[in-house]
């Protein structure tokens, strides 16, 4: 295994690039104002996002709960089977009567279609 | 008090002191300032570079192009001003900072690969040096200076964040997002790789 020793040879190195190392240039004279300009103008584009950043993580539960409300609605209304009047019900028992003749036993000959002959391509 | 009272005393605390890393009063006040700037104050955003544009500039300096060193730093600030709303505050504001350098460095050093960028010219290498500089020193600073080009852009990095800059090596770990094992063996490969360097230039140490 590698062993990282921190001795007497490190420090001197590190002194040494300290002591020596290059000079930065100094900054032109309005990149400050330069850099603050730039900033005021993408000011109006950054807000919004602040915005967004700050908004409390409640609108994750309130939005929840609202969409669950409407699921409850709406879930009700359809699972629910509607209330048929009286009348409703007379008029469906009267249609009933008079048209369950011949719903039931063999069906008249050429009511039912039959195939003789194998299909072909 | 109002705001902009409490920023210029919070700032007045904490003026950066004589080179060392971030304290916690610092760091306390770099979020204060923070919140101030999403709140639409870019005036504390001047504090915030007045602040940490020094260091920036020295890393992009060892790691980017130095001829286009403020347009660089211009990039570093502008890009930490759009990023300040995702800005989560779990680090420092400054390690954070410094993330953004170096993914400037590095797309410039991309850049620089591909041929899209001129080659820094011979005197804007070296465009300050001090009125009467001592021969020596300056004959150093080159050699500081080259060694430093010599090594692996991995390498330079960690010796430039670490050993100039001074950033701790576990705020290293988190600038460039890489294990802390990882920075320790690099650091000792980067200086081995250095220390050869100025030994073959004749400088013992």
């Amino acid at each position: 295994m590698t062993q990282f020793p921190h001795d007497d040879k490190d420090k001197d190195l590190v002194h040494f690039l300290r002591q020596h190392r290059p000079e930065v240039p100094p900054a032109s004279a309005d990149l400050e104002q330069q850099i603050l300009r730039d900033v005021e103008m993408l000011h109006p584009t950054s807000l919004p996002l602040q915005i967004r950043r700050r908004r409390s993580p409640l609108w994750l539960v309130q939005s929840v709960v609202a969409a669950g409300l409407v699921a409850a609605i709406v879930g009700y209304r359809a699972l629910i089977p509607v209330q048929t009047s009286p009348a409703e019900l007379a008029k469906l028992e009267t249609f009933m009567e008079n048209n369950w003749h011949g719903t039931i036993g063999d069906p008249p000959d050429g009511d039912v279609f039959s195939i003789t002959e194998p299909l072909t391509n | 008090m109002d705001g902009g009272l409490l920023s210029v005393l919070v700032v007045s605390t904490n003026i950066f002191n004589g080179g060392q890393f971030n304290s916690t009063s610092e760091s306390e006040s770099d979020h204060y300032l923070v919140q101030q700037c999403l709140r639409g104050n870019s005036q504390s955003f001047r504090q915030l570079y007045r602040r940490h544009q020094q260091r920036v500039r020295s890393i992009l300096y060892q790691l980017s192009d130095p001829s286009s060193l403020d347009d660089l730093v211009q990039e570093v600030f502008l890009r930490a001003w759009k990023g300040l709303p995702k800005f989560r505050g779990t680090a420092k504001f400054s390690t954070w900072l410094y993330r953004i350098a170096w993914n400037v460095a590095s797309d410039q050093r991309q850049a620089i690969a591909q041929g899209r960028t001129q080659l820094r010219t011979l005197t804007e290498k070296t465009p300050t040096q001090q009125d009467a500089p001592d021969l020596m020193d300056l004959h150093y600073q080159d050699l500081v200076q080259r060694g430093l080009e010599s090594l692996s852009f991995d390498h330079r990095t960690i010796l430039v964040l670490h050993d100039l800059e001074e950033v701790p090596q576990k705020e290293v770990a988190q600038i460039l997002e890489i294990p802390l094992g990882t920075v320790k063996s690099r650091l000792f490969h980067a200086r081995a790789a250095m220390r050869q360097f100025l030994q073959q230039q004749g400088v013992q140490l």
